[in-house]
């Protein structure tokens, strides 16, 4: 009785694990909470006049020991802009903008930073992005043509100089209630179980295809968002 | 082996199966310094957009069935896909004809014009031959100190699943390779309206879509050929747009 517990066991743990495998593949977007845009910005804090580059948004502690296990994917960082611990800089009218600092991570060479703000189904936060040397002087600032579209962020992709630490993201007025108008088509892949009674059991995908319109406003709430891609490592360095 | 040990085994080695069975690499492109290069004059690899376009549904209404989980699953859903998509571009390809729309002529007329307005000297075509290849084998001889070379690795019409609308659609590869290094300058990929058609989907690349004026299609049949050639117009140029942003 005890072995055929045990055996049992294995089967959950089998079955579990293999669900577990396939509901962790990320094969569509996560669904979109449905925010208003807001258009005006509601001061939590007491805006500074310079950006505290001391406490950026960085990889934990456990992440930056994995260098080898970075090849080949990607670290996201992000920030809700829309939190009340957000920090906030007076603008060049005095008008308070809120910021976020995000640390560039270092080490490998030939990685790629993508950095601006999530897509939201109606709500883009209106980033305007900078980088930062290790004392938070300005290295590079972007033209408004090194904006895009890079998968799921509308922002600007660089790779990082040799003095750049700090990438910062900040509201940009002049974007505010600006809004873009687009048809989008894509596909939602559903994994599909079905279990038998002895235990075993068959897995499926089932694809749809999508097709949406977005009128997307710029607002300084969403989401503030740095990718760092990592090369996969050539025979050479191995 | 005892059950304690078959448990153990099979908990490692599924942890092991989570850990990498979903480990979609990401794409990490080449991005182009201006500040820290010194091309001046580039060069144009012909062969940039295919001779016919393409009509490619995503999915069906009702999905594809049941296949297998994982990329596995992709490629089967592609196959289907790419069935369906055959009898689709001859109708599209009938429905073109007579207008003798020229994709590949206007999209390198748009880029020299833009890479002149962008400073650049140069600007001569030269032969490649792909071999259903993107990227160059051997850097075409030429004078200019690097060479462009784009290929759109599908264009034409797109549409979620039916009943959905046919709305334009481009998969692009882009590289700028160095002439006298053979060095890759720059290398990037460009989505227009979904990740799926002709480049794998995933982040980190550039994803452009339709804006919500452009006019869809229910069935090939009902399309008016020349509304369809004004949209890979603006496709043509936004696409063309965004690769000089890129230099």
């Amino acid at each position: 009785m005890k072995n055929q517990t045990l055996t049992n066991l294995s089967r959950v743990i089998c079955v579990g694990a293999v669900a577990l495998t396939f509901s962790a593949c990320k094969t569509t977007q996560s669904k979109n909470t449905l925010k208003p845009p807001a258009l005006s910005y509601k001061v939590a804090a007491v805006c500074t006049q310079a950006v505290n580059f001391d406490k950026p948004i960085q990889r934990t502690t456990e992440e930056k020991k994995q260098k080898r296990e970075m090849r080949n994917r990607m670290i996201e960082l992000k920030q809700d802009m829309a939190k009340k611990d957000v920090p906030c800089i007076n603008g060049a009218s005095g008008e308070p903008l809120p910021y976020a600092t995000f640390e560039i991570p270092t080490g490998i060479e030939k990685r790629v930073v993508n950095a601006g703000a999530k897509f939201d189904s109606a709500v883009i936060f209106a980033a305007r992005i900078t980088t930062h040397d290790k004392d938070g002087g300005l290295v590079r600032e972007f033209d408004e043509s090194d904006y895009r579209r890079l998968g799921s962020i509308f922002g600007v992709q660089f790779s990082p100089r040799e003095t750049e630490r700090f990438v910062l993201i900040k509201a940009d007025p002049s974007l505010i209630g600006k809004q873009e108008e687009t048809v989008e088509t894509g596909t939602r892949a559903k994994q599909v179980y079905n279990y038998g009674l002895s235990g075993s059991y068959s897995s499926g995908t089932n694809t749809q295809g999508i097709q949406q319109s977005f009128i997307r406003t710029y607002s300084y709430n969403g989401e503030a968002i740095m990718q760092t891609v990592f090369p996969k490592q050539k025979k050479a360095d191995k | 082996m005892n059950n304690l040990k078959l448990i153990k085994l099979s908990a490692a080695s599924l942890a092991a199966l989570l850990m990498t069975a979903c480990a979609t690499p990401p794409y990490v492109p080449t991005v182009y310094d201006a500040s820290a290069s010194k091309v001046q004059t580039i060069a144009l690899a012909d062969d940039s957009v295919p001779d016919q376009m393409g009509a490619n549904e995503l999915a069906s209404a009702s999905g594809t069935g049941q296949a297998a989980g994982g990329l596995l699953g992709y490629l089967v859903v592609s196959a289907i896909e790419g069935a369906e998509t055959s009898s689709r571009k001859g109708a599209l390809e009938e429905l073109m004809a007579p207008l003798g729309f020229d994709a590949e002529a206007e999209f390198e007329a748009m880029l020299k014009k833009k890479l002149i307005e962008a400073g650049y000297g140069g600007l001569e075509m030269v032969e490649v031959k792909r071999n259903g290849k993107s990227a160059l084998k051997a850097v075409p001889e030429t004078s200019a100190d690097a060479v462009l070379n784009i290929d759109m690795v599908k264009f034409g019409v797109q549409k979620a699943k039916t009943g959905e609308q046919w709305r334009p659609a481009a998969g692009v590869k882009i590289e700028l390779v160095e002439t006298a290094t053979s060095e890759i300058l720059m290398e990037n990929m460009i989505s227009y309206n979904s990740g799926i058609l002709g480049v794998k989907e995933t982040e980190g690349f550039i994803t452009m879509a339709p804006s919500l004026s452009s006019t869809g299609y229910k069935k090939i049949k009902e399309m008016d050929p020349v509304v369809v050639r004004d949209e890979m117009r603006v496709m043509l140029e936004e696409v063309s747009d965004m690769i000089i942003t890129l230099l």
